[in-house]
Formats: C-alpha cells, sequence, structure tokens
C-alpha cells in the first residue's frame, strides 16, 4: 500500500518518478489489460463465424495479389520475394496498426479514465497486448512463406526475439508520448495516421533496401523504422541483421524512451480532465 | 509560500485519505481549444480574433480540505453541479488538484459509472469476471467471488444473458453487487442506489454496513437525505466548490437544506 500523492503542493514528486511509478502499477495490474484486451478482440469479432481469422484470409490475399505486382515490377524472382514481402507486410502492419491505436488509446478509452483509480498505462498495455493478439493470428502465414520458398529454419531466427522485444519498447514510448497529446489535440491521431501512410511507401517494405541503397540512404540507413522492419523481419528470414540496425533502434528507444517518461509525467493526472 | 503550515501528521497504518486545501478547475475545450493548429497559432500571435479560441476554465472545487480515515462513512450533499462528482473523483485518485495536495493510502474502489468494464454483448458472468479483474482481483479470487455476486444480485438465469438484455435496474445491481463484494480499503460511490429498486436498497444499505464494519473508508454523493442518515456518520456539504459544512451527519442534513433554502431565491432572481 503505497502512498500516492498528487497536486502541486508539497510531497509531490519529479516527472519522471511519477512515470515510473505509473508503469511499475500498469505492469502489476496484467491481469486488468490482459482481460481488456481479450474482451477488445472477442468484441470486435462476436458475431463472426471465423473472426479474427477474416484479418488473416485478408492478409494473404493482399500479400499475393501484391507479391505478383511488384514482383513483376520490380523483377524479382516470384519465390524469393513473396517472404520478403510477407513477413515484412506482417510486420508493418503490427507496427502501424498499434502506432495508430496507441495515439488514440486514452481518446477511445475515456470512460475508463474518468472512472478508474489505476494507472493510466494500464490501457496502453491494453492496446499494445491487443494488437499483439491480433497479429499473432497473422504469425501462421510464415511457415507455408518459408516453407514454399524453402528457407531453412537456422539458430539466426532466434534473433527474432530481441527484434520483437525492441520493437515493444518502441511502441510502449511512442504510446506514453501520444496517447497523453492526443487526448488534448485531437488533431494528432489524424497527423500519425497520414504520416504512417507515408512511411509505409518511404520505408523498405514493398521494396528491398538493395533496391535504393546508394541512392537514398535516407530511406534505408537514417530511417529508425527501416532498422525496427529489419531487426524483426531479418531474422525471420534467416539472416543476421546489421549491427547498425540495432544501434539505431537502441539509441532512438533511449531519447525517446526518456522524452515520453518525462512528458507522461508531467501531464499525469491532467490526462483525465482530457478525455 | 510565506506560511508554512504545520506538518501533517499521518496514521501509521490503515487506509487514509487527505486533502489540503484542494483546487480544481476544468478546462472547456470548444472544437478549436483541441485543435493544435489553433494553439500553434495564437503562440505564434494570435491572429485569429482574441478570445473566439480561449479555453473556458470552471472552477469545481476550491480550498478543499478533508481528512477521511479508517471506519468513516461519509455523505457528500450539495446542489447539482456544486463540485459532489469531482470531490469523489479527487478522493479516489482519479483527478490530480490544480492546487493543493492529495494523499491518498489504501485500494480505491470506485461504483461512479456504473457499466464501467462492461461489455453489454457479453454475459453477466463473463462481466462478473471481467469487472472483478478490472477491481483488482486475482483471477482465482473473481472465481471464487461469482457464487457471492450471483446469490446477492437475485439475477438468476439472466446472468446467462447478454447483458444489453437487462433492465437499468438490473445493471445496477449486477454492478453494486461486484462491486462491493471486493471490499476494497476505500469505496467511492456516486449517487447509484436509486437506479435499483427499494427492496434492493435496504440490501444495499446493509453491504454497505457490512464494508464499513471491516474499517474501510467510505464515501458516496448523494440526495437521498434518509439514506444517508441510515448509513453515514458524517456529512460534507459542498456550496459552488467550496465547503460549506464538514462535520456529524445530522448537522450536516441541516446546513445542506438551509444552503437549498439560500439558493433558492437567488435561482429565481437568475430566472
Amino acid at each position: 500500500m503505497d502512498i500516492v500523492d498528487s497536486g502541486p503542493g508539497r510531497f509531490v514528486p519529479s516527472p519522471l518518478v511519477k512515470a515510473a511509478a505509473d508503469l511499475k502499477g500498469g505492469l502489476a495490474a496484467w491481469r486488468i489489460w490482459t482481460v481488456l484486451a481479450l474482451n477488445d478482440v472477442r468484441q470486435r469479432y462476436r458475431h463472426s463465424r471465423i473472426g479474427q481469422f477474416w484479418n488473416t484470409i485478408s492478409m494473404a490475399v493482399t500479400i499475393l495479389g501484391v507479391g505478383v505486382v511488384f514482383g513483376y515490377l520490380l523483377e524479382q524472382p516470384f519465390l524469393d520475394y513473396l517472404p520478403f514481402l510477407g513477413i515484412g507486410l506482417i510486420v508493418w502492419t503490427f507496427i502501424a496498426s498499434s502506432m495508430n491505436e496507441l495515439t488514440s488509446a486514452f481518446i477511445e478509452s475515456g470512460a475508463y479514465l474518468r472512472s478508474y483509480p489505476g494507472p493510466r498505462s494500464t490501457i496502453i498495455f491494453r492496446v499494445l497486448l491487443r494488437n499483439l493478439m491480433t497479429s499473432a493470428h497473422n504469425v501462421i502465414l510464415i511457415p507455408p512463406l518459408l516453407l514454399f520458398s524453402s528457407i531453412p529454419f537456422g539458430a539466426a531466427m532466434l534473433l527474432v526475439v530481441p527484434g520483437l522485444v525492441l520493437c515493444l519498447v518502441t511502441l510502449l514510448w511512442i504510446g506514453l508520448l501520444l496517447a497523453p497529446v492526443s487526448a488534448r489535440f485531437r488533431d494528432v491521431p489524424l497527423i500519425v495516421q497520414s504520416a504512417l501512410q507515408l512511411l509505409f511507401f518511404m520505408t523498405p517494405v514493398l521494396f528491398r533496401p538493395a533496391h535504393v541503397q546508394d541512392r537514398l540512404p535516407l530511406v534505408t540507413h537514417y530511417n529508425p523504422l527501416a532498422s525496427l522492419m529489419e531487426i524483426v523481419r531479418a531474422p525471420l528470414l534467416g539472416d543476421v541483421p546489421a549491427a547498425h540496425h540495432y544501434i539505431m533502434v537502441l539509441s532512438v528507444v533511449a531519447v525517446g524512451l526518456c522524452l515520453a517518461l518525462y512528458a507522461y509525467g508531467r501531464v499525469g493526472a491532467r490526462i483525465a480532465y482530457w478525455v | 509560500m510565506t506560511v508554512e503550515s504545520a506538518p501533517i501528521t499521518l496514521p501509521a497504518a490503515g487506509p487514509f485519505v487527505e486533502l489540503t486545501d484542494v483546487g480544481v478547475d476544468y478546462p472547456v475545450f470548444s472544437a478549436r481549444g483541441r485543435s493544435l493548429k489553433g494553439t500553434i497559432v495564437r503562440s505564434v500571435g494570435g491572429r485569429i480574433g482574441v478570445g473566439a479560441d480561449h479555453v473556458v476554465m470552471v472552477t469545481a472545487l476550491d480550498q478543499v480540505s478533508l481528512s477521511l480515515k479508517p471506519g468513516d462513512r461519509v455523505a457528500i450533499f450539495g446542489h447539482n453541479g456544486s463540485g459532489k462528482s469531482t470531490l469523489l473523483k479527487v478522493i479516489a485518485g482519479i483527478f490530480e488538484p490544480v492546487r493543493g495536495t492529495v494523499r491518498i493510502r489504501g485500494q480505491v474502489s470506485t461504483l461512479l459509472e456504473l457499466t464501467m468494464g462492461m461489455d453489454f454483448e457479453a454475459t453477466g458472468y463473463e462481466n462478473i469476471w471481467t469487472r472483478s479483474v478490472f477491481l483488482g482481483a486475482t483471477f482465482a479470487e473473481a472465481k471464487a467471488r461469482v457464487a457471492e455476486i450471483e446469490a446477492f444480485s437475485e439475477l438468476g438465469d439472466y446472468l446467462n444473458f447478454p447483458m444489453r438484455t437487462y433492465s437499468s435496474g438490473m445493471v445496477a445491481r449486477l454492478a453494486f453487487a461486484i462491486s462491493t463484494v471486493m471490499r476494497p480499503d476505500i469505496l467511492v460511490i456516486d449517487e447509484l442506489m436509486s437506479a435499483a429498486d427499494a427492496a434492493f436498497a435496504a440490501k444495499s444499505k446493509d453491504r454497505v454496513l457490512g464494508l464499513v464494519e471491516h474499517s474501510r473508508i467510505f464515501v458516496f454523493a448523494t440526495h437521498d437525505l434518509a439514506g444517508a442518515k441510515d448509513v453515514c456518520s458524517s456529512g460534507i456539504v459542498l456550496d459552488r466548490g467550496r465547503v460549506r459544512f464538514n462535520g456529524p451527519i445530522d448537522e450536516a442534513i441541516v446546513s445542506y437544506l438551509a444552503s437549498l433554502e439560500e439558493a433558492d431565491p437567488a435561482e429565481k432572481a437568475e430566472a
């Protein structure tokens, strides 16, 4: 039973301490966000027969369709290109939909924030887990893609674990930063949505980094999203990601997390007034 | 600060709530107040007519100080808009005050929005589970409490039905049953008992008294004077965001009635 202090008067801790306490409390409330995330997924597909797997079917069809056209445009051997594109689309969809939903996390959960006395990061974890669950349904497409293209399963594939962890931490800080900002400024989710649409075409998802490497380093080399994609996608394709991708993601995470924690701690319980 | 107030002594153990000179202002955003463009433009020079997108602040609470200790059963009275709900949210730790300090120790449970954490497409049983966990139960605890909630809510087979088929009284019964089975340290309720029927209201009262016996803090906002007198030991009367009276329940009711009479002529003058 910790004492919770709040208000601008005495005893009040710094933003970083407050943010850290909120995150700690949010993690401890794992049962709540697990139940909420499960309910979200269930609710979305309650009256549908195969439910969530419509997403997987739609993803499979997209991979095939885009694979045929872009494989032809980029003059790629189909069997070689398909797993790259497929895994890339699955990873991108997870990152982009998580970012979009994290941005509006507090707006859509206004009813909770106005009457739930617990840590607000519970809502962030709920949205993260919900997206992880949704994307997990697409993971069943990965083995067939690999088998189809006879990519051997190897030890490098284990690197997907640190890749995914870094990906989740990235999404966490983006959520901590943008969810409160969006609650206050309702234009932000729309801006994020448009930005992600643009970034989809500017990040190597449809095309390989090799296609533009020398001419567009901004897209492949200095693009944090490209690095984020690479450290999750490359291991799944049996490759070891280049070290600079890890350095890029780690440094962005370090800066982003500090910034996000500070901002999140600063606005604190003001969020309840905004939603 | 020129005047340093005396150090506040806190109870060594048990839940408590301590509000010191708390003030809360609500920002009321217009569509423009929420827009990023509006803020950027305004900070750059505010060319869009001055005052057109000002954020209006409403003072909901002002200079509120109170302290609650285990065993306290407090009723909060006041007109509509006197700050009752805001005060409950501050006591629950949901709202951070703009001025002053709040210190809270103990697990807080709220019954502010009746349907919080409930899914109307899901069955009563599913909602018992969800909401119990939401109120801080472990999965095992949630499971263990189903029988008690079943019995207390008296909803029988309806618990197998989706909640959208429930009447508002049934929803109130279920929500109240789940929220009070949790035995939180601090229970904060915003007048809800009116939603249930009279028989259930009597039962609810027993339940609340039971909670108090476990030496917990119970705070609730109400217009029901008789009900408050039965359940609560003390009362706080709010008037336009300020504490008008804080003391024994009988005197609180007298003060509240007096405030209603005082307000009457003013309201007539406004009309």
